[in-house]
């Protein structure tokens, strides 16, 4: 019987390692990374309580820079962009707190988020991912608070703001984000030459006209905010500024009814038929005219078409 | 793909956790353009530093078609300005304002150029690592790849998927506790912070359901031998677990403040065995009960176009990444500078 051939792969003995036991001596390079990972490095092996980043480091002497002196090298984990900052994210319990508005206190997102300074879309998505949480719960599946406790160890939080009463809002060190923040958008992107006389008053709205795009008073995510602080200047009483804000409130909640009731009446005419993975929109189509012709080749498997989806609804 | 990711002898940054590139960012130098050469050069050059980092594991085609030369940004605007001006009063005086540009102060430049990779952070595999789903880039293709991730609930096996602003992904929670735990290597570290835990609280370990569990996955003398040391320890001291308030205000003299927080991290990160989520089970790819891996502090960050739950392991794609003044949202370790010069060799023929 021939010996058996040594076999083409090798069993590895470590799943994803990296690391050899040969040359480990203080002169190799491993030997220098040993050194350091035990020496000036083991700062960074276990959280601290605070972000630790190399760059809040000396990287000469290794000793800790002086926080009040340069405070953005505490917050900036690549030591050469200066441009990219680690910055805070929310706790558990403002997470809780804004689900806790929006759900129990009714009110609207956009509400919740000129309170407690959050981006609208981030509302939207903490209460989504919180009813994702609670349907979890409710399935019987485990959470693992202990990773969001551990990650809160080495990430800077923000919780919740300890004087946020309903609207007035001021422009406290807790903010967790701006929320007046305008998206550029494309067609801002060019340059115009707009020649007009001296004695015109050239404002936002023209300029927005000129561009093809709303004033930047009306883009912006919360223009109700700006229209309180006109009100404001214009020395319109509280009650006055209360109650007008109540209408507007009340216009925007009759706008967005109509719009879902809307959106039910476009979902109730279509037919949806859930099967596993696909979602099947059935739709009233006359044949012949559109849909799949027996008989005429489908192009899905010619070169060049791409098979990822572009989105998943 | 290459076979081997980190090394030692070129100091080069990759986009994991590992303590390899830990070790190469302590020393990496300053990336730098090298001026004497030709601009091709120069482009080349950067273009190769950059890719180090970003998708090393797809090839040029992969990247060049997803390249947009059109970077997202965003202005703060400021409610009292909006209210009390109508924009005239930019064009007044010889058409530049009254104050020209100091009237709005010290204006930050906006870094565009450090935008270059977001499409790039919309990849589906890249999202996962950004939330802290996944130890490195490749680990996180890997759980794509694999049917552990699933986009809006249905499963997406496409690590080139690009998230669309408001989609919800989420990974399978095992694997990412496997990712950001520690590993199981050996009975030791399987056992967890529950031995080292075990001389300061035996009492209430070996009473508790825990210590029970414990006892059936460890061999018989390791038993035996903590036992001894928990009942030595009892012996010793009267009050074997203090409450935190009290040690805290046994050793508050003479600590400086971060010697404080460093305290109480260690105490967090003990009592994250006492969560009755996080239990021991031998069954687990990772060391239970669960504590965070080494070496993941340096790398913990989430950026702001994301919108993370750790207690399911969901995460919502707010938006695209904007750059805006003094701040760039798509994480990159490289400098404006390299970054325009790997732009500027992405941005020919188009």
């Amino acid at each position: 019987m021939p010996a058996r051939p040594p076999p083409m792969t090798t069993i590895a003995k470590r799943a994803f390692g990296t690391s050899t036991p040969l040359q480990k001596g203080p002169h190799s390079a491993r030997g220098a990374m040993s050194a350091w990972l035990s020496g000036p490095g083991a700062v960074f092996k276990q959280p601290t309580g605070e972000p630790q980043y190399i760059s809040s480091y000396d990287r000469s002497t290794w000793e800790r820079k002086d926080k009040d002196r340069n405070p953005d090298a505490f917050v900036q984990p690549y030591p050469f962009n200066r441009y990219f900052k680690s910055q805070p994210v929310l706790t558990d319990a403002f997470r809780n707190e804004i689900y806790a508005r929006v759900k129990y206190r009714n009110l609207s997102i956009r509400q919740v988020s000129a309170a407690l300074s959050v981006s609208i879309e981030r509302v939207a998505a903490v209460v989504r991912l919180k009813q994702v949480e609670k349907e979890h719960v409710a399935r019987g599946g485990r959470l693992s608070t202990f990773l969001t406790k551990a990650l809160d160890q080495m990430l800077p939080v923000i919780d919740v703001p300890s004087s946020t009463d309903g609207k007035g809002r001021s422009g406290g060190g807790g903010a967790f984000e701006d929320i007046q923040e305008l998206p550029i958008h494309s067609l801002a992107g060019r340059q115009v030459f707009v020649p007009t006389s001296e004695s015109r008053e050239f404002t936002r709205a023209d300029a927005g006209k000129e561009f093809g795009l709303p004033a930047a008073d009306v883009m912006v995510p919360h223009p109700d905010l700006v229209t309180l602080a006109k009100e404001r200047f214009e020395n319109v009483p509280l009650e006055e500024r209360i109650v007008r804000q109540g209408e507007r409130d009340r216009l925007e909640k009759r706008r967005r009814e109509a719009e879902n009731q809307r959106a039910n009446e476009r979902k109730r005419q279509k037919k949806v038929i859930e099967v596993g993975r696909w979602k099947w929109c059935l739709t009233e189509a006359e044949t012949g005219k559109v849909g799949f012709r027996y008989g005429f080749p489908l192009p899905d498997r010619k070169k060049g078409h791409v098979k990822i989806p572009t989105h998943v609804s | 793909m290459r076979r081997k990711l980190y090394v030692l002898r070129k100091s080069k940054l990759r986009q994991s956790w590992s303590k390899y590139v830990l070790y190469n960012m302590s020393r990496a130098p300053q990336p730098r353009i090298p001026s004497q050469k030709t601009f091709f050069q120069q482009k080349w050059a950067a273009k190769a530093e950059v890719r180090h980092y970003h998708g090393e594991h797809l090839t040029n085609r992969q990247w060049q078609n997803i390249f947009r030369h059109t970077m997202k940004a965003s202005v703060p605007m400021q409610n009292v300005r909006l209210a009390l001006h109508n924009g005239s009063e930019m064009a007044m005086g010889r058409g530049s304002g009254l104050q020209g540009d100091e009237g709005y102060g010290r204006v930050k430049t906006v870094p565009y150029m450090s935008q270059l990779f977001w499409p790039m952070e919309r990849r589906l595999d890249m999202a996962v690592h950004r939330a802290m789903f996944a130890s490195s880039a490749r680990q996180a293709r890997q759980f794509v790849v694999h049917g552990f991730v699933k986009v809006n609930g249905k499963k997406m096996v496409h690590p080139g998927y690009m998230l669309n602003p408001g989609d919800m992904f989420s990974v399978d929670q095992d694997q990412v506790l496997f990712a950001t735990g520690q590993p199981k290597r050996d009975l030791k570290n399987a056992e967890g912070v529950a031995a080292e835990t075990d001389a300061t609280e035996g009492e209430e370990k070996t009473e508790g359901e825990g210590g029970k569990v414990k006892a059936e996955a460890k061999e018989g003398e390791a038993v035996g031998d903590t036992e001894a040391k928990s009942v030595e320890k009892e012996t010793e001291e009267p009050s074997p677990s203090p409450s935190p308030s009290e040690s805290k205000q046994a050793s508050t003299e003479g600590e400086t403040e971060e010697e404080i927080r460093r305290r109480e991290a260690k105490e967090k990160l003990k009592a994250l065995s006492q969560d009755p989520n996080n239990v021991l089970d031998l069954t687990k790819p990772y060391a239970t009960p669960w504590r965070p891996r080494n070496y993941l502090a340096p790398f913990a960050f989430i950026p702001r176009y994301l919108e993370v739950n750790h207690n399911t392991c969901h995460a919502v794609y707010l938006r695209h990444p904007v750059a805006k003044p003094g701040l760039a949202e798509a994480p990159s370790p490289y400098p404006e500078e390299v970054l325009q010069m790997a732009f500027a060799w992405y941005l020919r023929r188009r």
